[in-house]
């Protein structure tokens, strides 16, 4: 009876053993699975692609409708601004020549300092958001165009407003992009903000959920910033091009320990109403 | 296994929409307690629509797998068990569908902070709980609803 009851609990103990074993497996499995570079099965791609252009289709009505509403408030503001635009017609000659000399100052700019990682030199390829990857913890979406379409890992992705995050899984027709708002320990990218006098660097880390503001940490040095500064990429991570538009400086605190200084931005594109976005194709090169 | 299949690509379709219209469905995870009861006869055929379900969520929309499969499938064993508990009606139905939701919000939170894809914040836990349980709460009193053999089926189960 005693030699029973001694065996249950052994048998009791390995139980428990196995399960903290198989749970930490599983975590570690799980862990290997969410990383951004794990490659993609050809399976997994297929089905994804099937799964996702299905729910494209069953979109396509939402999205008209959508489209529809959006077009009618647009028709509304444009007809304001054709208004005004038309009261000041008069400067519009003027404002080209300006546009023409100054597009020829970029050139020669870009030509002396043999700039490679301007905007201008990418393939800008639009795309439709089909799924918002489920749950606000991800924070990842996908659009409608993939490897089929030229689009590889780490392309970055932006909206007419400013940045929005980079692709980091592509499938057959579809693929996967991470957001700036992410609240990923390991995503990290190096941001300037742009003061009155010059541009200082920090790292953009984090998102606050509850006032919707990103964080920007690692301020180095004591440039004076003020509220409504522009935030831009820096171009010196390998990840981003420089100069594609974060947000504003809507707040400059001092960080949880006191030591540093820590900046709130107010990001430039509303992550609300994200249907449309565009992927900048080529490759980022540096000098 | 329909309604299954509608309530994924539900999930899917509002989740684009979710943030303008402050709503957090989680239908599939809804619908795992009506297809209990559809299916408490078959609790093997069950599991595997569970399985099925968790295995679809990862792969189309949170790239977690085995993530969801499993935690899914763990959804459907409590679901199971509590059914065997509790006597069966819309009160019931309810209070059991928000504390499965209430469990995989837990353990999807608890399993992401530990790999260190979210910071362990209990602010960030919080954030939506009410919009997640007033959402679901609404599909499942309508799908509820929709099925109506469900008490029927209920009374059988002798619960």
């Amino acid at each position: 009876m005693k030699l029973n009851r001694r065996r249950k609990k052994m048998e009791g103990k390995y139980l428990v053993l196995i399960i903290v074993l198989v749970v930490f497996i599983l975590i570690g499995f799980i862990s290997l699975s969410v990383k951004d570079d794990r490659g993609q099965t050809f399976i997994e791609k297929g089905l994804k692609d099937i799964g996702l252009n299905i729910q494209n289709i069953l979109y396509t009505p939402f999205r008209f409708v959508g489209n529809k509403i959006d077009n009618y408030n647009d028709m509304k503001r444009i007809y304001k601004e054709y208004k005004a635009l038309d009261e000041s017609k008069s400067k519009t000659n003027l404002l080209e020549e300006e546009n023409k000399e100054l597009k020829k100052s970029v050139e020669d700019l870009k030509k002396l300092l043999d700039l490679k990682n301007s905007m201008s030199d990418y393939e800008l390829v639009n795309a439709t958001v089909i799924n918002r990857n489920v749950g606000s913890w991800y924070n990842t979406l996908t659009i409608d165009k993939g490897a089929k379409n030229d689009v590889k890992v780490g392309m970055v992705v932006l909206t007419g407003s400013g940045l929005i995050g980079k692709v980091i899984k592509t499938n057959f027709y579809t693929s996967d992009v991470k957001l700036i708002t992410t609240m990923d320990l390991n995503n990290k990218i190096s941001v300037g903000i742009l003061t009155d006098n010059n541009m200082t660097y920090g790292l953009l880390s984090g998102y606050d959920l509850k006032r919707k503001e990103l964080l920007v940490i690692d301020i180095i040095d004591d440039t004076i910033i003020k509220e409504g500064d522009t935030v831009v990429t820096s171009g010196l991570s390998d990840a981003y091009p420089k100069g594609i538009v974060v947000g504003v400086v809507s707040k400059v605190e001092n960080d949880d320990f006191g030591t540093s200084r820590r900046i709130r931005v107010k990001p430039a594109t509303d992550f609300n109403y994200l249907n449309y976005v565009t992927i900048l194709k080529g490759e980022i090169s540096y000098d | 296994m329909i309604s299954l299949i509608i309530s994924l690509f539900l999930d899917g379709l509002l989740s684009v929409y979710e943030k303008v219209l402050h709503i957090r469905p989680m239908f599939s995870i809804v619908i795992l307690s009506i297809l209990f009861i559809r299916n408490y006869n078959n609790i093997s055929f069950y599991y595997k629509i569970c399985l099925f379900a968790g295995f679809i969520y990862d792969l189309l929309y949170t790239s977690t797998f085995p993530l969801n499969s499993l935690v899914f499938l763990l959804l459907g064993f409590i679901i199971s068990k509590l059914y065997q508990i509790f006597k069966n009606n819309l009160l019931t139905g309810v209070l059991i569908n928000i504390f499965i939701l209430l469990i995989y919000r837990s353990i999807t939170f608890i399993v992401l902070s530990i790999i260190g894809y979210l910071p362990f914040s209990f602010n960030l836990f919080i954030d939506d709980i009410l919009s997640i349980v007033l959402t679901n709460t609404v599909f499942f009193l309508f799908v509820y609803i929709i099925f109506k053999d469900h008490k029927r089926k209920i009374t059988k189960y002798g619960l």
